[in-house]
């Protein structure tokens, strides 16, 4: 079970598939942490602008603006931004785009190669400031 | 002496008698008439009718030798004239030949018949020579000579066809300049050539699913065949044939893009469905019983057995297309070691198997990308796991050897037939007495390959059939690439694996 973290740390996971979203949101709500889950590019860029979150999940394949586009205004519109950015996605980006998202985003996760706990360790690990321990296996 | 020639023997001999007894004749009778009839004193009779006799014999003499010497100018003449090697003489006149007359003409003839042959075969190679230049160049696949300084020397219209040049772009030219192949193993025509060049007299080789780059940046596959001929008279040193399979090898690769496209579409559900067999594992797990807390590892099991096939599936795809990047970075060994291995233990453990490490504390760390590495464990492990029918410790061992680091696996299952172990680390190769009892995509010990090679490692196998594997391989020390991983901002080396090895080392990107 995940290590339990103090409930001051919020999160945002912007992700358009509900099940994936549910299944984030409550490991994550269990491990103690306050998660918000929203869908589209527009909402999910509006919300993390607040800059009221401590990490945020971000899916590149959203409904409306993309995942991209909303990292790059906020890199762009929130340079003091507190959130640490994990990308979530289950693409291959071609290489020169996945180098640009790395430069700018805090962490890229394939989300079919973690399952919800491994995820939870790994956002423990970014809260805590140390180099996330991926785990790439069961 | 032919009996033929008797005939001329007889008649030298006689003229030589002749000779002998009209000098001796005319020297008695001299002396008669010199000292009778002139009153000469006897020895002066003696001096003059032996000046005489030499006399008559130089010119009797001159006679014998043109007799002797006769047969012989008429041989020598026909030879020379058969033989069109002095035109300007005159031909030989039968007339003057005397004795053995006819068995001279007769001789004369088949000298004469003699050179017919001769020249016809001449002509006969000229013209088989032709024919064989023209087999060559109508030969509908494309065929190349390379000569003693691997200078494409010949190339037939096919050829040229093929690699889209003129002439004069590809005769002359270093082969490489013209043929820039690229093969799935280590084994590249470059290195048989060495290889041939330095051990061998003749030798043929093949190659299977050849990758040509043109120079307008098309592509082709194929299949070659090669024979290497050392001292060749010709300076014939090797011939290629090549059997293009584009289209075949296209289609593979279509049917890879095809189920790495489908394996993206799995990741979705794939994520979900693992995610609900964990939330029902921790929030169920106290509550079933134990044959339902079994179906739940299997299911967990069999999630996870599907992640590892897309996993590889996607990475095959990523290495076909040069795109799966590594980030290579200092790593304490044999704790990676173990804890890629404590991972999988509990699916070693569910078959029957149990881990054994042997680990030598004192290795240094190594330079290593950990993400692949993982795959390469997983690969390393689920096979040992797979085929292994029965309970028996799997064995782990590290250690330095020859400036890097060595880690092996050994299994006690049913090993690999010798006469397919050449071919275990190809793509999409399943050994034969597996294919139907254990599943897998053949691309396992591919991928494996493909990393370690990326990251300056090496894999090997060793195996008995019916006793069991060991598959084992190197990952260079950390402190000897140290230098370049640090002159990349201490963000490690970040390389791309790809599944081809250039022919040549001075392939020009």
């Amino acid at each position: 079970m995940p290590d339990k973290v103090p409930a001051n740390h919020k999160i945002l996971c912007v992700e358009d598939e509900n099940f994936i979203s549910e299944l984030y949101a409550r490991a994550l709500r269990k491990a103690g942490y306050d998660v918000t889950t929203l869908i589209g590019g527009e909402e999910g860029l509006r919300a993390a602008k607040s800059n009221l979150y401590d990490i945020i999940l971000l899916d590149l394949m959203i409904p409306g603006i993309t995942g991209l586009e909303v990292l790059k205004q906020l890199r762009k519109d929130v340079p003091d931004l507190k959130a640490k950015i994990l990308i979530i996605t289950n693409l291959d980006e071609e290489d020169d785009t996945r180098a640009e998202i790395e430069k700018m985003a805090d962490g890229y996760l394939i989300k079919a190669e973690f399952t919800p706990h491994q995820l939870v360790k790994i956002v423990n690990d970014v809260v805590a400031g140390v180099d996330p321990q991926y785990s790439y296996m069961e | 002496m032919l009996p033929y020639l008797k005939q001329l023997k007889d008649s030298i001999w006689l003229k030589i008698i002749l000779l002998g007894a009209a000098c001796s004749l005319s020297a008695i009778v001299c002396i008669g008439i010199f000292s009778v009839f002139w009153h000469i004193g006897f020895t002066y009779s003696f001096i003059a009718a032996i000046m005489i006799a030499v006399l008559l014999a130089a010119l009797l003499g001159n006679a014998v030798a043109n007799a002797s010497i006769t047969p012989v100018d008429f041989l020598a003449k026909t030879t020379l004239l058969a033989n069109e090697q002095d035109n300007q003489l005159e031909p030989p006149n039968s007339n003057s030949l005397g004795a053995s007359k006819d068995f001279l003409v007769d001789l004369s003839k088949k000298i004469y018949g003699l050179a017919d042959i001769e020249a016809s075969s001449i002509e006969h190679q000229a013209t088989a020579g032709e024919y064989f230049k023209t087999i060559a160049g109508i030969l509908p696949l494309p065929l190349f000579v390379l000569n003693r300084k691997r200078e494409i020397a010949f190339a037939n219209a096919a050829a040229a066809d093929y690699v889209g040049l003129a002439g004069d772009e590809i005769i002359n030219k270093p082969f490489y300049d013209v043929l820039n192949f690229a093969f799935f193993s280590d084994n590249t025509l470059e290195k048989w050539l060495d290889d041939a060049n330095d051990n061998r007299i003749v030798a043929d080789s093949k190659w299977e699913r050849v990758k040509l780059e043109l120079s307008n940046g098309e592509h082709k596959m194929l299949d070659m065949a090669a024979r290497y001929s050392k001292h060749d008279t010709q300076d014939i040193e090797t011939v290629l044939i090549l059997f293009d399979k584009t289209s075949q090898y296209e289609r593979d690769d279509h049917d890879l893009s095809f189920v790495s496209l489908a394996a993206h579409e799995l990741r979705n559900p794939l994520t979900v469905m693992r995610g609900y067999v964990e939330l029902f594992e921790d929030e169920l797990g106290n509550k079933l019983n134990n044959e339902q807390t079994a179906f739940m590892h299997n299911m967990a099991a069999a999630t996870q057995q599907l992640t590892n096939a897309l996993v590889n599936i996607l990475d095959v795809a990523k290495i076909e297309q040069n795109a799966l990047d590594l980030k290579i970075i200092e790593e304490d060994w044999n704790k990676l070691l173990t804890s890629a291995c404590r991972e999988i233990e509990p699916k070693a453990n569910a078959h029957g198997k149990k881990f054994a490490f042997e680990l030598d504390e004192n290795i240094p760390t190594v330079a290593v990308d950990e993400k692949s590495i993982y795959t390469v464990i997983t690969n390393l492990l689920d096979n040992a796991i797979k085929y292994t029918h029965t309970d028996e410790v799997i064995s782990i061992k590290t250690y330095e050897k020859d400036g890097l680091v060595e880690t092996t696996i050994t299994d006690h299952g049913v090993g690999i037939d010798s006469s397919i172990i050449s071919h275990i680390f190809d793509k999409f190769y399943r050994g034969h007495h597996s294919k139907n009892s254990v599943g897998g995509t053949g691309l396992g010990l591919y991928l494996c390959r493909a990393i370690l090679s990326a990251q300056g490692g090496h894999i090997w196998v060793k195996s008995i059939e019916g006793k069991g594997s060991t598959f084992g391989f190197t990952l260079p020390v950390y402190a000897s690439v140290a230098d370049q991983i640090k002159s990349e901002d201490n963000k490690g080396i970040v390389r791309g694996a790809h599944g081809w090895i250039k022919n040549h080392s001075l392939y020009r990107e």
